[in-house]
């Protein structure tokens, strides 16, 4: 009987410290006027290690009270009844949803436009949009038809834009390592002069399914976020020269820190671990942009 | 333009000062919020050019503008007259289209920029519904007639070549989820079927189709797909090189 007694106990004590006995450990120096978000790509699968991402991600939420997420697109793969909309995306994020934590989508390569009506995605009913939060400016893309009208409305939208921080985020990245799909050109060759143009400091994209920090490009930091629901195992070429630091062993997700002129970041596994974090400053105070300094 | 690997991380390579030199020329810009030189550098291109090597930046400039010359004759479609009508009647087609799908979304209850998925799903099922209704005796090659098919075709094959070419066609043929896409008209795309990216350089030398209407690559099939409702608007075969 004490045997049983026993073994019950460890029973509990184990399933405890694996659903929430892993402690979190915070980077970022998580002060009180900063602005505070998450970025994740390709979500929308409805699996197991979705949701096991989304748990660790309302973790650290508990300790860095982020107060939105940035979607990277294929925010749903294969059908989008309104049941996928459940099982894909609200039972995930359901904990978070219940903290009004909002969620900005871009769309992906598998998303309909009529994501842009979903009330969760904030869209506002566009498939290209910018929302502001303190000093920054965010711009989502939908990177998967960057027609003249896209590009037009970059041009008028940016030119009057005279917040410090701007901050692009899409699906398809101008700038990958990897070996299924690698760099975008077609679209860096549209959208870079006019990134360049008028001071575009930070951008975020997905398609590829893991994580990789590019080191800066003519002055723009690029991260890809792409490992939130999938993850292409090894996909990284090795010794890229674009790389500045890459994961591609298991599904993760950023947290993002912006106060004043410093952008932190840090990256977070499936498993909690923490494999990439550091600060970028921004472009325009120092004249130059540096590499991103780890912690 | 290759990419560019940013040793250090510090913004100093050669390729990158080029192109930031001819970005400047090119589209005679400012850099507002991106300190990159002096304030002058930042104004004018041209100035810091004649900085320190003359030789070499002249070099640079001869260069750099071949390359402009060549990047804008990629991106600016220039149409002859005969080409230009076709594209302009091609283009009304689409709007004749539009116009239609208009008139019936019109008659439906709105959508709700905040809707449940629902509502989405109703909305599109209901949209799908009367569009096809609206177009039951609609014809492939109605739309996509054979002058214009004629035109899309050259203006693909120009805008890839080479290696680019072999690449595009390995991801519209052998990557993309589109093998149960059916190629008829005023039937829906499937909404599991992948939205294959558009190339962005591609869509710009196109004919310009109202907001409502998407071009897609099928294998080698091109489409007009209604972003909405899902239905194919019409397509032609044999599109990709």
């Amino acid at each position: 009987m004490k045997r049983i007694f026993v073994s019950f106990i460890l029973a509990i004590v184990f399933t405890f410290s694996n659903a929430y006995g892993q402690s979190v450990k915070l980077t970022l120096p998580n002060k009180d006027n900063s602005v505070r978000f998450v970025v994740i790509g390709d979500t929308g699968t409805g699996t197991e290690q979705q949701q096991e991402l989304a748990n660790v991600m309302l973790r650290y939420r508990q300790v860095f009270p982020f107060e939105f997420v940035l979607m990277m697109g294929d925010n749903m793969y294969g059908s989008e009844k309104a049941v996928d909309y459940k099982t894909k995306f609200e039972n995930i994020y359901k904990p978070l949803l219940n903290q009004k934590i909002k969620f900005y989508a871009a769309l992906g390569n598998h998303d309909e436009s009529n994501q842009r009506f979903y009330e969760f995605f904030n869209m506002e009913g566009q498939e290209f949009y910018r929302f502001k939060k303190g000093d920054v400016s965010f711009y989502a893309l939908n990177s998967n038809y960057m027609d003249k009208k896209q590009v037009d409305w970059m041009n008028e939208k940016l030119a009057t834009d005279t917040a410090p921080w701007k901050i692009a985020f899409f699906h398809h990245p101008p700038y990958s390592s990897g070996a299924a799909h690698g760099s975008d050109t077609k679209l860096r060759e549209i959208i870079e002069p006019i990134f360049l143009k008028y001071g575009m400091n930070v951008v975020f994209t997905g398609h590829e399914h893991f994580y990789e920090r590019i080191k800066p490009q003519k002055g723009i930091y690029y991260f890809i976020s792409g490992s939130g629901g999938k993850l292409r195992k090894g996909d990284v070429k090795a010794g890229s020269p674009l790389t500045e630091k890459a994961f591609d062993r298991d599904m993760s997700f950023m947290l993002i820190e912006i106060n004043g002129d410093q952008m932190y970041f840090q990256v977070v596994s499936r498993t909690n671990e923490t494999v990439d974090s550091g600060v970028v400053v921004q472009q325009r105070k120092n004249g130059r942009t540096t590499a991103a300094s780890g912690f | 333009m290759g990419e560019v690997a940013n040793e250090g991380g510090i913004y100093t390579t050669k390729v990158a000062e080029l192109y930031m030199k001819r970005t400047a020329m090119t589209w005679n810009i400012s850099f507002p919020n991106q300190d990159m030189g002096t304030q002058t550098d930042k104004l004018l291109g041209i100035q810091l050019a004649f900085s320190s090597d003359v030789k070499t930046t002249l070099i640079t400039l001869l260069l750099s503008v071949g390359l402009v010359a060549t990047a804008q004759t990629q991106t600016t479609a220039t149409l002859s007259p005969a080409d230009k009508q076709t594209a302009d009647a091609f283009e009304k087609r689409v709007k004749d289209y539009a116009k239609l799908r208009e008139s019936v979304e019109e008659q439906m209850p709105k959508l709700s920029k905040e809707a449940k998925p629902e509502e989405i799903e109703t909305h599109k099922k209901q949209f799908q519904e009367r569009v096809r209704a609206a177009r039951a005796g609609a014809k492939h090659g109605e739309i996509f007639t054979p002058d214009a098919q004629a035109l899309i075709r050259r203006i693909i094959k120009d805008e890839f070549k080479g290696r680019e070419r072999a690449e595009f066609r390995d991801t519209v043929l052998k990557e993309a989820e589109t093998k149960a896409v059916p190629l008829k008209v005023n039937y829906p795309y499937p909404e599991a079927g992948e939205l294959l990216e558009m190339p962005a350089t591609l869509l710009l030398r196109l004919p310009q189709l109202p907001k409502q209407v998407r071009y897609r690559f099928v294998g080698r099939n091109f489409l007009l797909v209604d972003r909405e409702n899902g239905l194919i608007v019409d397509y032609m075969t044999n599109a990709l090189p």
